[in-house]
């Protein structure tokens, strides 16, 4: 459970207040596959990251499962972000000079598994998007969606409650997209996870169980 | 996340920007290089000197001078603790009963008096006219008072007109690349005038004639002393010595003259006269006492229980000291020399570090998404500026022992032509490479503090958006 009250977040850009979030507060139940739709500066991607635990805002409450993650200190946010979500970012962000099988490890790296595990696991991960016959390649030896696929790879290494995917289909044409769509969607389908997708697109939106609208940092 | 893995890391991201990696290090290593260069200069210059005075015994030797107050070692130059000086005019006579009671002191291994012998104004080799001045000690050279000789032998006890001589004359007479051929040859000592010792037979003065010339004569004459060169002592800061038996000593120091006896058989006009001996050692005592000590570490208490004797104790102690102070202030300028050279790859460090860093970002964001926290990053660029700092220090030490082994070879190589025989000018002790190695790594870790600081305290969300 995914809960967030009267969440804000504002900026200050030359005397003029600028709400990211502006008095947000929703819920979203373990399993559900949730778009979040709204122009371009509307909150999207503040929105997602304070539920991720990258972001955190200036004001309001946000808990997720047992955890209030507005109250805990970094260490401690740092570990709630490698264990319970997966990030999927529109530009990929892989290691250029890590091969596939080294992204997908980093995650893992972090939480101290050790070296052969580490690589069983990722090689796993690997084999789940369909990439187990280019562990060795590195992101500029591969498509964009195959970059997306060790993308969500690396984001499933740690086997989250969550994924977050701040327009995972933006740098992808039409159909590269829907199969990454679809394999968010297997995902939600079979493992439970918490799917949270950023679009622009209202062909992907439809395919969630619930729209969240925002616009200047509200939710309609 | 696991030690291993954070030095896996970093050494991987430092393996991918290798020429900037390889420049940062360079800049340690010759830092490095500098700092052991100076030290092991010192080190080695003060080990140059330890094994010189030990070679010369001089770090088991005490001098026995014969006032309680320490005469400072004056014109003998700063190795003047060897040698008795001339004048001992003050405080107890040092004569052989002194000598005797000093060997009853325990830990004395030997004792040896000492003289320096005067009279003679000048030298030269036995068919050369270049005359020099030399310094002349007589001591008793008993087994431990050998001294270290490159050529020939030390002197037997009891020798008479044998000399050994200092890397000092030999050089004035032209032998110092062929030592073994001075050896047989004759020096000729001049003595000043007046000199009744050794080798003179003194005319009886004339029985009423003319008194004046004869004393005229007397006082204007000088002889020349003979003596066969046997050994030539090892170069070093006691150059200046040349060594005669102590035996030989007091027949120079003996002066003879003609007694007039009063009285006789009563012819006023012509005297009775009688050879009479003035021996000044006899007279005076001796110049000092040389006294060995069976190990270094009881000649302070050999010079203490020598002191409580009321008589003056000196030790290479004090010239030790000083040259301690000496060598500690000259290591520390020095020291500081290379610091800065270090301080310079340090700021290199912090360079690179800060660059790293800017490139770097989006990898740091990305990290942070995945989980890392502040402590994470901050740990892991303080451990990559640390690991510049452990390889710059390494390399630096494997490029230092290797120059300290070329330049030992040659060294060596130098001064065995020389007729020396110090071995490894450049000394290069474990404590001191280990400990350059944990200074730059600690250098480096100190200067990677500051570029962590910074990578752990951005932003991850503007970090991400960072192209
Ligand atoms: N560091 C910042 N300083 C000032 N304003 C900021 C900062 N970060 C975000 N904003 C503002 O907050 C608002 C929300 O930003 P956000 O990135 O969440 O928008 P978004 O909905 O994801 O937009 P897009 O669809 O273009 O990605 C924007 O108006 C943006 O200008
Ligand atoms: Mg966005």
């Amino acid at each position: 459970m995914i809960q967030l009250q009267n969440v804000n977040k504002v900026y200050e850009l030359g005397g003029e207040k600028i709400y990211a979030l502006d008095n947000v507060s929703l819920e979203i139940t373990p399993g559900e596959f949730v778009a979040i739709m709204g122009p371009s500066g509307s909150g999207k991607s503040t929105l997602a990251n304070v539920i991720g635990g990258l972001d955190t805002p200036d004001s309001g409450r946000v808990v997720v499962g047992d955890q209030e993650i507005t109250e805990i200190r970094d260490k401690a946010l740092s570990k709630y972000r490698n264990s319970k979500i997966g990030f999927v970012f529109q530009t990929f962000n892989l290691h250029p000079d890590y091969t596939a099988l080294e992204n997908v490890m980093v995650p893992l790296i972090l939480v101290g598994m050790k070296a052969r595990k580490r690589k069983k696991r990722a090689r796993k991960c690997l084999r789940a998007v369909g990439l187990e016959d280019r562990l060795k390649h590195k992101p500029g030896q591969l498509s964009g969606g195959q970059r997306q696929r060790v993308s969500i790879a690396r984001a499933l290494a740690n086997r989250p409650e969550i994924i977050i995917a701040d327009e995972p289909t933006g740098n992808l044409d039409t159909k590269k997209g829907q199969e990454i769509i679809d394999l968010l969607k297997t995902l939600n389908k079979e493992e439970g996870v918490n799917l949270i997708i950023i679009t622009h697109d209202a062909k992907i939106a439809r395919q969630a169980s619930r729209v969240i609208e925002i616009k200047d940092g509200r939710i309609s | 996340m696991r030690i291993i893995d954070y030095i896996k890391l970093g050494g991987k991201n430092l393996w991918r920007q290798k020429l900037r990696t390889s420049l940062t290090v360079v800049a340690v290593v010759i830092g490095a290089i500098s700092v052991i260069v100076m030290v092991s200069l010192v080190i080695g210059a003060k080990s140059i000197f330890m094994q010189q005075l030990e070679a010369m015994g001089a770090l088991t030797q005490v001098t026995v001078t014969g006032s309680s107050e320490v005469e400072e070692s004056g014109g003998d130059g700063p190795f003047g603790f060897m040698h008795g000086g001339s004048g001992n005019s003050e405080g107890a006579e040092l004569n052989d009963e002194v000598v005797e009671k000093l060997k009853g002191i325990s830990h004395v291994q030997d004792v040896s008096p000492a003289t320096s012998v005067w009279g003679f104004q000048s030298v030269h080799l036995d068919g050369t006219d270049k005359k020099y001045s030399a310094m002349l000690t007589g001591y008793r050279p008993t087994p431990a008072f050998e001294q270290s000789i490159i050529a020939g032998r030390n002197l037997e006890p009891g020798e008479i007109a044998k000399v050994v001589i200092g890397g000092g004359l030999l050089d004035s007479f032209g032998y110092e690349d062929n030592p073994k051929d001075i050896l047989g040859q004759k020096v000729i000592f001049k003595t000043n005038k007046g000199y009744t010792g050794y080798g003179v037979e003194l005319p009886k003065p004339p029985a009423g004639g003319d008194q004046e010339q004869y004393w005229e004569d007397l006082n204007d004459k000088t002889y020349d002393i003979e003596a066969e060169i046997v050994g030539v002592m090892s170069p070093g800061p006691g150059d200046q010595q040349n060594f005669i038996t102590i035996t030989w000593a007091k027949q120079i120091l003996t002066n003879k003259y003609w007694q007039g006896q009063e009285g006789g058989s009563g012819n006023q006009s012509e005297p009775q006269y009688e050879l009479d001996e003035y021996n000044q050692i006899e007279e005076k005592g001796y110049g000092s006492i040389m006294v060995k000590v069976d190990s270094t570490d009881n000649v302070e208490q050999v010079a203490t229980d020598i002191e409580a004797m009321d008589l003056g104790a000196s030790t290479a102690k004090d010239f030790l000291d000083e040259l301690n102070k000496l060598l500690s202030t000259l290591g520390v300028i020095l020291g500081a020399i290379g610091a800065v050279s270090l301080a310079v790859a340090t700021i290199g460090i912090v360079n690179t570090m800060v660059m790293a860093i800017y490139e770097r970002t989006r990898e740091i964001g990305v990290m942070r998404a995945c989980g890392a926290s502040r402590g994470v990053i901050r740990k892991l660029f303080t451990l990559e500026a640390a690991l510049l700092g452990l390889l710059g220090g390494l390399l630096g030490v494997v490029i230092s022992y290797v120059l300290a082994t070329i330049g030992n070879y040659y060294g060596n190589q130098y001064l065995l032509d020389q007729g020396m025989s110090f071995s490894n000018i450049i000394s290069l002790p474990w404590w001191l490479l280990a400990g350059i190695v944990g200074f730059t790594m600690l250098v480096g870790l100190l200067a990677g503090l500051y570029p962590a600081w910074r990578a752990a305290r951005l932003d991850p969300v503007e970090a991400l958006r960072r192209e």
